[in-house]
């Protein structure tokens, strides 16, 4: 029969203090996988962001080129809507800034405002061409670009000037108004 | 070094005021390899227990190690522990020596030193067999012949042991001892490394060794396995984590946010290109104008279409909600009836309800003609 010494009392403690240690071992090694796991499909998350959200930046560069910033009064906006280069013109000195609203798509803002124009017609701006040929494809050229707006379209004959025009509401200009989103954006 | 073996030495040392150390030994220390020793009545009364020492070279885990139980004389040790210079006990010394030759062989170590009282010296010997001390003896000499004769039992005893003479024991006499083969002088290399050990006033426990090391180092091994597991599975989680801040590296911003940022670039692609409604209202534009013109003698005076939202409009007139053309044909027929073609192909080329709003005649430079107000709205399924 084994003699219950010192040195094996000691033993046997050192042995249970181990036993704790290696039955606890299971425990700590499976808590950590679970963080680890955890850790992983986080990265996996993040490598699949990262993937739609690259596939989506040449969107921003687009966008940079398609609206301009913010304008400061309304010679800047009508010097950006820049009719003239689609052959229209308007009585400048009746133009005047109607309103201002915040476009979103589907409830979202995405960082536009839409700015109005209009003359002493209302809401509305009468641009006029050389001929009726010339305001239709001016007006074509305007519907083309993202950063108008136009809402109805009348063409009508000027009998007094023996000139078409088109009576155009709702004639907004679409600009960046959502500067530090932008910048934050990298650029391609 | 100065011998004192006496409570009489110890006294006279101490009254000189002297700083020398001293190395105690003879009957101020008792020291013995056998525990039961320790406990006699006459031993308890007189002498106060020191901490085993180990006297053995044999390895942790073995379980027949040797101790030499140390206890010194009582009324001395207050004197011991209040002396000024450094003191040391001859068993201390003898005990590591021997230890050390044990190494090569079975020694047996002879030290000691000159009794002030009746003259002679006493040796104070140690047995080592196996590498641990296995024994140990005093005597009382006082001559050559004396030497011999109270070693002999001794050297019966163990007669292949060597022997080792140390100082402060006096230059051996030659006696048939120390004509052995295997005699040799140490002189003072047991006294070369003092071993200054703390003087307990008060009784130790002489029970044995708790064996801690070997303890420990089983319970670290249970550690190690812990430790191993966490730290293998807590790297592995460091290297995905260190992986996923690599990835996130000029993305911090973005990501902070993720859907927001995605949902907004998702949503200006579609603005960017989605077709707008004022392409389409000037396409329906286009239609109406063009097919306005081929009906044949018309004069279009207006072609109106209109946005959903109804922005400009001055009015809504019902059956108009979406387009509005006026145009005016010369009469041929009732207006009626020279609408109703009119209509019907207007109708086909839009796919939408068209309906005569107004029609009134008019004269232009003497023609009689027609002027039509036509209005479209979508169809009800298509609104």
């Amino acid at each position: 029969m084994l003699a219950l010494n010192n040195k094996l009392v000691s033993l046997l403690v050192g042995g249970m203090v181990a036993a704790a240690f290696v039955l606890h071992a299971p425990r700590a090694w499976h808590n950590l996988s679970v963080l680890h796991d955890r850790q992983v499909e986080s990265n996996e998350r993040f490598y699949d962001w990262r993937d739609a959200y690259e596939a989506h930046l040449p969107v921003n560069a687009e966008w940079m080129r398609t609206y301009s910033s913010a304008v400061k009064d309304l010679v800047e906006l009508y010097q950006k809507l820049n009719l003239e280069q689609h052959g229209l013109t308007a009585d400048i000195d009746k133009v005047m800034q109607t309103g201002v609203r915040k476009v979103d798509v589907q409830g979202f803002d995405v960082g536009l405002s839409s700015l109005c124009v209009g003359t002493g017609h209302g809401q509305s701006v009468r641009l006029v061409s050389t001929s009726f040929a010339e305001l239709r494809q001016g007006v074509e050229a305007l519907a083309e670009r993202k950063d108008i707006e136009m809402g109805s379209l009348e063409f009508a004959y000027d009998r007094s000037t023996s000139k078409p025009y088109v009576q155009v509401s709702g004639l907004c200009l679409r600009v960046r108004s959502d500067e530090s989103a932008s910048a934050d954006m990298p650029s391609i | 070094m100065k011998y004192i073996s006496s409570i009489q030495q110890l006294k006279e040392q101490i009254a000189l005021g002297s700083k020398e150390p001293l190395l105690i030994g003879g009957e101020l220390v008792f020291a013995t390899t056998d525990r039961a020793d320790t406990k006699i009545d006459s031993i308890v009364e007189r002498y106060i227990s020191q901490p085993p020492r180990t006297a053995s070279r044999k390895n942790l885990f073995q379980s027949s190690k040797k101790y030499l139980y140390v206890a010194l004389d009582g009324e001395a040790i207050n004197m011991i522990s209040a002396y000024p210079g450094d003191v040391m006990l001859a068993a201390d010394q003898y005990l590591a020596f021997g230890l050390q030759q044990a190494a090569s062989g079975d020694v047996i170590v002879l030290g000691g030193g000159e009794r002030q009282e009746g003259g002679g010296f006493t040796v104070e010997g140690m047995v080592f067999t196996d590498q641990q001390l296995e024994g140990t003896f005093d005597r009382t000499v006082f001559n050559a012949y004396n030497l011999d004769l109270n070693l002999e039992d001794i050297v019966a005893q163990y007669p292949d042991h060597s022997f080792v003479w140390c100082s402060p024991l006096p230059e051996p006499p030659e006696t048939d001892l120390t004509k052995r083969r295997g005699f040799k002088v140490a002189g003072d290399a047991p006294l070369a490394n003092p071993i200054k050990r703390k003087i307990f006033v008060r009784s130790q426990n002489e029970g044995e060794s708790w064996g801690l090391i070997p303890a420990i180092a089983v319970a670290l091994c249970g550690f190690a396995v812990f430790a191993g597991a966490y730290a293998y599975q807590w790297q592995r989680f460091e290297a995905a984590k260190a992986e996923f801040q690599a990835a996130v590296k000029g993305y911090e911003a973005q990501y902070a946010d993720s859907a927001q940022t995605l949902d907004l670039l998702r949503h200006r692609k579609f603005v960017l290109t989605d077709e707008s409604t004022t392409s389409v209202q000037v396409r329906l534009l286009n239609l109406l104008i063009g097919h306005a013109a081929s009906i044949p003698s018309a004069r279009v005076d207006r072609v109106s279409v209109f946005d959903k939202d109804g922005i400009g409009r001055r009015q809504v007139i019902k059956g108009a909600e979406t387009f509005l053309i006026e145009l005016s044909v010369p009469q041929v027929t009732t207006a009626r009836e020279q609408a109703r073609s009119m209509l019907a192909s207007l109708s086909d080329a839009t796919g939408m309800v068209v309906q005569l709003i107004e029609h009134r005649p008019t004269t232009e430079k003497d023609e009689k003609r027609w002027a039509y107000k036509i209005g479209g709205r979508l169809n009800a399924g298509t609104q």
